[in-house]
Formats: C-alpha cells, structure tokens, sequence
C-alpha cells in the first residue's frame, strides 16, 4: 500500500531552474503545506480505505464459499452443479474485486499521486514545470487548475522583474545625472577661479603700482573692481566646498562630537576670545559621521552665532538628548534670532536675509550644515519656538554599538569661556 | 641658530606657461626685491632642457631652486618631477610644486614623487606675494641650498 503522504521531494538531486525559484514563497508554500499535512494526519488515506474495503470483502468472500462448500456438503449430489456454479461465482467475485481495485488505483491513485508529487514540485519555486495531464476527469481538473495558478504566478513573476528593471534604470539615470550635476559643478567652480585670479591680482597690481599717479576717481574704480572679484572667489570657493560634500569616497565612522566642537572652535578662537563668547555644553556623544564634516557644521554653526549677536557678548548652550536611533543636538545662542518665516529659506544655497554691507558673507553656512547632516542621515532645521536667539536643532545616527550607553551629563553644567580652552595644534 | 651668510645670489627656474602668472611672479621678485635671478621657460621639455644644459639652454646656469607648475601643456608637471627625481643630478634641487587648489593639492600629494613643497597658487596678489615672500625667507635666504 503506498502511503500518500511518503516523502516524494525532488530537490536535492533535481532543482528548479534558478530563473524561476521564488525561494521565498517556496518555504511559505512548505510551511503551510506541513500545517496542512499536520492537521490530516489522522484522515485515511485512499488507498488505506480501499484497502480496508478490499479485506473486508475479501473476508465476506471466504464466508460465502464457506458457506457454499458447506451447503455442497450437505446438499451432496444434486446440487453439486449448483455448488460449483456457485463457487465459481464466488472465485469470479472476489478476482474482480481485485481487478476493481487494481483498476482503480491506476486509473485514479497514482494519477492523483502524481499530480500530488508534480505539484509539489512547483510549489518549491520550480514555476516552469507544467503539470501533466492523466486520471480521471476530475484529477485533470485539478491539474489543469495547478497549471493555471502556475502560469497566473510566473505573469505576476515576469510584471514584478520587469517593473524592478524600470526601477533600476531609473536609479541609474538619476545616479548619473546626479554625479554630472556635481562634476559639472565642481569643474566650473575649479576653472572658473584661473580667470578671477588673473582679474583679481591684476587689478591690485595696477592699484599698487600705480597708485599715486591715478585720481581718486580711478582708485575707487579699482576698489570696487578689486572687491568684486574677491567675492565671487569666496562664492565659488563656498560652492566647490559644498559640492564636495559627499564626495569623498570615506566611510562614516564612529566620530566624537566633542572633538568636532572642540576643533571648531579652535579654528574660530580668536574670534570668539574678541567677542567675549562662552559656550555650555554637556558631554556629547559618539556619532557616525566624518570629522572633518562635522566639525565645519559646528564651525558654521558657531560663526553665524559670533556674527549675529547683536553686539552683546555671545553665549551659546548646546546639549544632547537621545531620540533613537538619533542624538538629537540642540544648539542655541542669544543673538538677534531668525523670523520664523525665513525658517527654510536661511537653509537655501547663497540666501541671506540682510544686506551685504550689515553682515558679511556668502550666505552658504547654513546650506552647507544641512547638506553635510543631510548626508549622514540625520535633519537640520530652526526651532521657532525659541525666542530669546536662534536655536538649532539637528539629529545624527547613534551608532549601534552605543545604543544602550548613556551620556555622563545630559544638561549644560560646564561654563568655559573660550580663551581657557587649551589651543590645540592645527591638523 | 642658523648663520646668516651673505647672501648668495640663486638662480631660480619658473616652469610656468601662464603669461599672467610669469608676470606676477616676476612682479613679486621684484617687489620684496629679491636678488635672485629667475629663469622662467614654458614647457617640462624646455626645463629638462635647461637643467641639462642641452640645446638652447647650453649655457644655463643650475638653479637653486624649481618652481613647478602642475598644469602644462604636453607633458604634465608632476611628469617632469618625476624624471627630475630620477635623474642623479638634478634629484638635489629643491622643487616647489605649484597648484591652482586645495583639491589639486591633494592629487598631486598622493602622487609622493618627493616635492619639497606645495604651494596653493592664492586668490591674489597679495596672498601671492606673501607665498613668494616666505619661499624666498626660507629656501633663499634661510635655508643652505646644495648649489
């Protein structure tokens, strides 16, 4: 008796061709399939019910032809013929009842097997095996069914990779275009600076060279001539630094945030000593950055505070609090502040929301603070709650290792003016 | 502390094919009224020439000192430093390498063919007299060249 549910699997020695295996949906199909087959463990079996059946009427046969030899015995004689009619009736009944079921399991048992092993077969991903076609009615039914799930699934299969293809394509295109855009604005910022050079040391050198021969008229002339080119030399050496963040081919790594502060604000210690600046700030944490890229966001930072305080001494607080799987910084000053409506356009390339002459600069600080947060996964942006100066807050990964770490203060307690900090020698 | 000798004249060679740049730097020798002699020639070839005493250049004199440009035409700037390093003679001339960036910095640094020194070609004149200044203080007046 063949047991339905015997291991018939074909893997190991015959695998699906690897274009059509979904190994995914293959191991749900499995799993669901062992539940199944769990939860009819204890139903028979069809050939255990006919194999029941067939004993069973196996057993009411020998009766009968007991019974018929016993009632030849005692009818002896005449009624021999009708014994022995009668026994070959029984003989011929019991050998068709064979046959039957010999019959039955090839026209309808190992069809069903089969379509059973074939359609396991492609529900462990191999879509491209058509079912074949044998057994009764209803078995063929049932594979053509099998085979039009099958199809139905290699369509949805076929629509799914071409849609991935379209996808890639379109990352690639917009990858490339992408790289042009900063290759295009990188090389114009690198060659546009030979020309301003020449424009602007020639006009100083008529300026020295010349200077007391010419009247005040053409000196004012050369000043302007001469400003002009040094600003757009600040602007296109702002715009080839911005369009180099992100593309230095490095690693973020674990970076010290008190470090990057500590650098910046030594780069800017001789600024902050002549202002009177001070600046509270807790521990700050590990991050996953690049040191050289967070500590120009904490220069910027720093330098737009110096800038903007309104003529007071600046103090600037800045703290840490976890916002997983962030560090969310905050950093406030007590400068002349930043209308809210201006809160997005500050972060725009080259906007500034004063006139040239008021306050200095290319207007790029901000920009640039958010490209390089944006770039290590974290946002920047203006707290517009806060009245009494500007308020920045920007978030930056916490790296896994130092999730469940703590920082040591998490509330400004240090007040170091700035001409105590130690100078650290320049990198 | 060092001993300031008299002053010996150097001869300084300029590899530079920018017009404008030939003549700042000339402008800013004169300025600080540098006594050194510069020599200045457009191409590597003409360089390698000139320290060779080859062909035109038969009677030149061995600089002290090389400003090199990166950026020439035909055969590149850190080409020329190249064979300038590999050749037994001239491999004891200081060069300074000449760049028009940070960026450029970096590429020519990576390249570690032995440049003395790098300078940024700055954004003016004044920056670039000021860089001329202080390679004339330290590698003409301060520092003993093997002339």
């Amino acid at each position: 008796m063949t047991d339905l549910n015997a291991d018939t699997r074909q893997s190991p020695a015959n695998p699906p061709p690897a274009g059509t295996r979904d190994v995914r949906s293959a191991r749900r199909v499995g799993a669901d399939r062992a539940a199944a087959v769990a939860g009819s463990a204890r139903r028979w079996p069809l050939s255990r019910i006919i194999g029941v059946a067939l004993l069973v009427l196996l057993l009411f046969s020998l009766a009968a032809v007991t019974v018929g030899g016993w009632a030849v015995a005692r009818l002896n004689g005449a009624q021999t013929t009708l014994a022995v009619v009668f026994s070959v009736v029984a003989v011929g009944l019991i050998l068709s009842v064979i046959l039957f079921a010999v019959g039955l399991r090839a026209a309808a048992i190992r069809p069903l097997h089969q379509l059973a092993a074939e359609a396991r077969q492609v529900a462990e991903g191999d879509f491209g095996h058509e079912v074949s076609l044998a057994g009764p009615r209803e078995v063929t039914d049932l594979a053509v069914d099998v085979n039009t799930m099958r199809e139905r699934i290699l369509d949805e299969l076929a629509a799914t990779r071409q849609a991935n293809t379209v996808l890639q394509a379109h990352a690639a295109d917009l990858e490339r275009s992408n790289s042009e855009l900063e290759q295009f604005a990188y090389v114009a910022s690198h060659d546009l600076q030979e020309p301003l050079r020449k424009v602007a040391s020639f006009t100083q050198l008529l300026q020295r060279r010349y200077a007391g021969q010419l009247d005040a008229r053409a000196d004012q002339y050369i000043e302007f001539a001469v400003d002009g080119a040094k600003r757009m030399q600040a602007l296109i050496n702002d715009l080839l630094q911005y369009s180099r963040v992100g593309r230095s081919a490095r690693e973020p790594a674990l970076v010290s945030s008190d470090a990057a502060l500590a650098q910046a604000r030594n780069n800017l210690a001789t600024a902050m000593e002549e202002s009177g600046a001070t600046v509270e700030t807790g521990h700050l944490p590990l991050v996953l950055a690049e040191l050289p890229l967070l500590t120009a966001v904490f220069q910027n930072l720093l330098s737009n505070s110096l800038k903007f305080s309104g003529g007071k001494p600046p103090r600037i607080v800045i703290t840490c609090t976890r916002d997983e799987p962030f560090w969310l910084f905050s950093f406030s000053d007590n400068g002349i502040g930043i209308q809210p409506e201006y809160a997005e356009r500050i972060f725009v390339i080259f906007q500034r929301l004063h006139e040239r002459t008021a306050y200095p600069g290319t207007g790029i600080g901000l920009a640039m603070s958010r490209k390089i947060v944006e770039y290590f996964g974290g946002r920047i942006w203006l707290d517009t709650s806060y009245t009494e100066g500007s308020r920045f807050l920007f978030t930056l990964p916490m790296p896994a290792e130092t999730m469940n770490e703590s920082l040591e203060d998490e509330a400004p307690d240090q007040q170091t003016p700035d001409d105590e900090i130690p100078k650290e020698a320049d990198d | 502390m060092t001993e300031l000798e008299d002053p010996k004249v150097i001869d300084v060679l300029l590899v530079e094919d920018d017009e404008g740049d030939v003549l700042m730097t000339r402008e800013a020798f004169e300025y600080y009224k540098i006594q050194n002699r510069l020599h200045v020639v457009g191409d590597g070839e003409q360089a390698l020439q000139f320290l060779r005493r080859t062909g035109p250049y038969a009677d030149a004199p061995r600089p002290g000192l090389i400003l090199l440009d990166v950026n020439l035409p035909r055969r590149s700037g850190m080409e020329v430093l190249a064979e300038l390093k590999q050749d037994d003679e001239l491999l004891m001339i200081p060069v300074i390498m000449l760049t028009t960036s940070q960026a450029e910095e970096d590429i020519v640094r990576s390249y570690s063919l032995h440049a003395n020194a790098f300078i940024s070609k700055p954004v003016d004149f004044e920056h670039f007299i000021d860089a001329i200044r202080q390679i004339d203080n330290f590698f003409l007046t301060l520092v003993k060249l093997p002339v």
